[in-house]
């Protein structure tokens, strides 16, 4: 076994009720590292691409990364991986907080969850045991409600991981949420563990690991901590302002969507009423960090008698700016319901935009809405919205059905501002070409983070900045920082760090975990090898060159972006720079890995 | 009015700060202070703190690269700003602008001493001792930042020890001085170490009442075309010779019964400086007044330049602990110029000053700088920047002889110039 890995994983059958150990094989453990990359290789040996993602042999798939609980800082991720309810790709997601930690810590590396219970049950598993218990009683409850009451039967040290009603009722936005809030949340997993009847998973793991060769081990560590505390961005700006303080930054650089991506243009008025530095100056409790994390970017925060976490920049960007809506609280108080109901606040906030589109330009009337008055900037409507989707009731069935489909059902998909079927987040694709194209090429389509979050290289990448509207070179950082993302994915390390530290730290710190003599170029080669099964995966699933795009809105209509009116050009920019990506994958010209 | 920025101020003011801030950055580029991408630059302007965004290239500043992390509540310029933001936020609360660079000459004399004590005019006058501080982590640490901020209240300038100097100013311009002459100071400091001078031995020097430099506003008391261009060239080679600080050192045209007279002159293409007409007869309350208009009360010359060139301190305070009047040249283009040039203290008078320029071209002014005369200002600044080239050479043969690598520098001396 290699040092550091618990070397097997827990296979549980809801169908049968059956639990069983098993073994993972070292050469596995050394090609796929963990968390992304495990959970990838286990999905697609389970799993064939193109079955029902809600059908009974669908898995559930929770790994925890290589260096997942180490003292390595912002370690505390764990993925989780699965065929997308929500747009039929792989998607592997991953959540902070400290729940994959402790479940690291039951002994195993991979729990594997697949059919279908009759009845609500919930999973216990300790070192000692594994079982799968009866949550008649929990289900319909909130997160926190359920939390609660877990660790009120057990003890306060269980880590609690659950699906709230959204989940229950197979919203196909809902997300699985850990630790009250912390959130695996796009592409639906919540839908998919809801589907299985399964309500939550608790993890009791005490286990100890001891890195291989200490000296070698703390020497990466230590430069890890010095290189974040030498970032301003997660020694300072972060733990300060928290993710929302960047709303403004993005605003300036003309990223911030409007209106559903019909613009960027936000008066300065309204933007201090959603900035960063109003939510500490008026709303925050305190500051909260994952898992040994000093950039501690959690804001918990009380809007009158409510207290609950966020909201944070994509929820701002999407439930806020994107709906022409500038009120905090309000923005905060569906965001809580979000978290509570267990909801993605990005897709979710994405597909009210569109819905707002789709009812002033006529689609959808006040009778569809059941007489909500849509119109952007309409207050007091989101908290409801939240809870009817949540709740799938009402309009809320079709906005919980996600973007793709609400914009195919009312007769206008090309307003909907997804990659994939997957809802853009809140950065504007015409104001940074690098990103664009993160975008389009993304294993699990409109995602930032999968897509290499060139975005945030384009203002605050220090000396690695990257000019954000690069068309020639832009495909080499492209896939440069997605290798990078997915190195991070794999070992259960936040990407933030990234921002201090990289490949060249986390190869040493992984070196003297295991004990196996790692290079950077080795975890980004891993990285590779697992992005290309995922594109493998995506292909036999159906999904074509032609769905490596962006909406129609990005390449047709100009918007004024940095002083001038920008649209990406299809052929001259975009094609040009996708041609060049396929290259440096090694993939041929129609998208496909020649493997 | 708002900015782009999202703050009250007025666009145009925004804009100025940040114009400023960019062309100190293309100065400190210009003379080597930092490498291409470190050090930083902050300004305040009311409750709003400028500063140069980490990483940025400080030698091409663009508006973009210059953001604002709050002064006294963090604003969301602090996920752009430097590492260095949190000890540049406290300094400003009683300074108007500080800089943080990697003065070669600083950091390296900071392995050697605990306290800087300067004998340079510049370095004493608007320096003074400053400390050198040792911190466990000092690169953007909150050990500095609880620190640098308390040493600057009382010093002008610090030097955290093997990172580089911190310096304050009143404005960016100030700041971008006070920083200059610190490298200056520094590099006298550290060559007279290497030459194991005993700092025992250097006598106490006298300087004579001089007037503060100030910041010069562009100040043009002239119209001529053609002697504006001298006055730019000379300010140009002033500059990027390092023959002094910037906005230091001073030329002057004589003028009839008044000169044309250009004090703190050393500044890049980009940053003005002053030309004023001064009556010459007339007494001044500044030595460096009086000094130029002896030059043209007492002898021919007909234009005249003062440095404070480092060099030429170095070798005149040397002479002047060995007990010698001159320094003589060892390389063979200022042998041919100049068997000699004369070292005199600052406490010497003005008259015997600038009649010792006229007769040899140059004058050392031990610890002060050098005064150069010759009938236009092309002709005057190649005697001063020949000096930079005699004096950088000697010492650094002279170090050489220290280490053992050459027998004697004196050996390469004009033998005629011991009776020049």
């Amino acid at each position: 076994m290699i040092n550091g890995y618990n070397g097997k994983g827990l296979e549980v059958d809801l169908s049968s009720g059956k639990i069983k150990e098993f073994t993972i094989d070292n050469e596995i453990i050394k090609k796929y590292i963990g968390g992304r990359g495990l959970g990838v290789f286990f999905l697609t040996k389970y799993f064939s691409p193109n079955e029902n993602p809600l059908s009974e042999n669908s898995p559930l798939i929770i790994t925890a990364g290589g260096l997942t609980g180490t003292r390595t800082p912002t370690s505390g991720r764990f993925s989780i991986t699965f065929k997308s309810p929500l747009t039929g790709t792989i998607t592997s997601s991953n959540s902070g907080g400290f729940w994959g930690v402790n479940f690291r810590k039951t002994g195993y590396d991979a729990l594997i969850i697949r059919g279908i219970s009759d009845n609500p049950v919930y999973l216990y598993i300790s070192e000692d045991k594994a079982e799968i218990v009866k949550a008649a009683d929990l289900w319909e409850r909130t997160l926190p409600e359920l939390t609660d009451t877990l660790r009120n039967r057990y003890t306060k040290s269980v880590k609690v991981l659950g699906i709230g009603p959204a989940g229950e009722n197979q919203v196909l936005i809902s997300a699985i949420m850990n630790d009250y809030s912390r959130a695996v949340a796009r592409g639906g997993p919540g839908a998919l563990m809801g589907s299985k009847k399964l309500k939550a998973i608790v993890v009791d793991g005490r286990k100890k690991f001891f890195p291989a060769k200490q000296e070698l081990y703390e020497a990466g560590i230590q430069q890890s901590n010095k290189l974040l505390k030498s970032m301003p961005v997660t020694s300072k700006a972060l733990p300060q302002l928290g993710t929302i303080g960047l709303l403004k930054l993005i605003n300036d650089h003309d990223m911030l969507p409007h209106k559903n991506f019909q613009d960027v243009y936000h008066k300065p008025e309204n933007i201090e009423k959603i900035s960063g530095e109003l939510l500490r100056k008026k709303f925050l409790l305190a500051k909260r960090g994952c898992f040994n994390c000093t950039i501690t970017c959690t804001r918990k925060t009380k809007v009158g008698e409510k207290v609950g976490e966020g909201p944070e920049y994509e929820t701002t960007a999407l439930m806020g700016a994107n709906l022409d809506i500038y009120e905090l609280e309000e923005i905060a108080l569906a965001n809580y319901i979000c978290n509570d109901y267990g909801m993605d606040t990005i897709s979710f906030g994405n597909t009210v935009g569109l819905a707002m589109e789709l009812f002033e330009k006529g689609y959808l009337t006040i009778k569809d809405t059941e007489g909500i008055d849509l119109r952007f900037g309409k207050k007091g409507i989101l908290q409801k919205l939240a809870k009817m989707t949540a709740l799938n009731v009402g309009f809320g069935k079709f906005i919980g059905e996600g973007a793709k489909r609400l914009s195919e059902r009312f007769g206008a998909p090309e307003l909907a501002m997804v990659v994939k079927g997957l809802e853009l987040p809140g950065y504007e694709p015409r104001a940074s070409y690098t990103q664009a194209l993160g975008y389009a090429t993304s294993s699990r389509g409109g995602c930032h983070l999968k897509g290499g979050y060139l975005v945030t290289l384009g203002f605050f990448g220090g000396s690695r900045e990257v000019n954000r509207f690069l068309i020639d070179t832009a495909a080499g950082h492209v896939v440069n920082e997605q290798d990078s993302g997915c190195v991070a994915d794999s070992l259960g390390i936040c990407r933030f760090s990234f921002y201090g530290f990289g490949e060249n730290e986390l190869a040493r710190i992984y070196s003297g975990y295991t004990g196996i003599e790692t290079t950077p170029e080795e975890l980004k080669f891993k990285a590779q090898i697992i992005q290309n099964i995922e594109r493998n995966f995506n292909i036999k699933a159906g999904f074509t060159k032609k769905d490596d795009t962006l909406p129609e809105r990005m390449f047709n209509e100009k918007i004024m972006i940095a002083g001038e009116p920008r649209a990406i050009d299809k052929e001259s920019q975009f094609e040009k720079m996708l041609k060049k990506y396929y290259e440096i994958r090694g993939w041929d010209k129609n998208g496909y890995p020649k493997d | 009015m708002k900015s782009e920025d999202g703050i009250k101020m007025d666009i145009r003011k925004i804009k100025n700060i940040k114009s400023e801030m960019i062309k100190i950055g293309r100065a400190m580029l210009d003379l080597g202070l930092q490498n291409t991408h470190s050090g930083n630059i902050s300004v305040r302007e009311g409750n709003n703190l400028f500063i140069t965004k980490t990483g940025s290239m400080k030698g091409h500043l663009e508006e973009r690269d210059i953001v604002l992390p709050g002064l006294f509540e963090p604003e969301y310029g602090l996920f752009q700003a430097s590492s260095e933001t949190g000890t540049h936020r406290e300094i400003l609360k009683y300074a108007g602008s500080a800089i943080h660079a990697h003065s070669l000459p600083a950091t390296l004399l900071s392995y050697l001493v605990d306290e800087v004590k300067p004998i340079d005019f510049l370095g004493v006058r608007y320096l003074g001792n400053f400390p050198v501080v040792e911190f466990k982590y000092p690169v953007g640490s909150k050990e500095m930042e609880d620190n640098i901020p308390i040493i600057l209240k009382e010093k002008t300038a610090m030097i955290v020890k093997t990172h580089g100097p911190f310096v304050r100013g009143k404005n960016v311009y100030d700041a971008f001085f006070k920083l200059n002459i610190l490298d200056y100071s520094s590099e006298i400091l550290l060559h007279l170490n290497l030459l194991k001078m005993d700092f025992n031995k250097i006598p106490e020097l006298r300087y004579p009442k001089i007037q503060n430099y100030s910041t010069p506003k562009g100040k043009r008391e002239t119209e001529d075309k053609e002697l504006l261009k001298q006055f730019k060239r000379t300010a140009h080679d002033f500059f990027y010779l390092k023959l002094s600080p910037f906005h230091t050192g001073s030329l002057s045209v004589e003028d009839g019964n008044e000169m044309l007279y250009s004090p703190g002159l050393s500044s890049p293409d980009y940053i003005e400086f002053d030309i004023k007409r001064i009556k010459r007869k007339k007494t001044s309350e500044d030595f460096f007044v009086n000094l130029h208009s002896a030059v043209y009360n007492y002898t021919t010359s007909k234009a005249a330049i003062f440095s404070h060139s480092p060099f030429g301190m170095i070798q005149g305070i040397k002479a002047l602990v060995e007990g010698k009047d001159r320094i003589i040249p060892i390389d063979a283009e200022g042998s041919y110029l100049y068997p000699a040039i004369p070292v005199l203290s600052p406490a010497e008078n003005i008259k015997k000053i600038v009649e010792t320029a006229a007769k040899y071209k140059i004058v050392i002014i031990a610890g002060l700088g050098a005064l150069s005369v010759g009938h236009t200002p092309g002709h005057s600044i190649h005697h001063n920047s020949s000096l930079r080239n005699i004096a950088y050479l000697k010492t650094k043969l002279q170090t050489m002889e220290k280490s053992g690598n050459i027998e004697s520098e004196k050996y390469y001396e004009n033998h005629k110039g011991e009776k020049w």
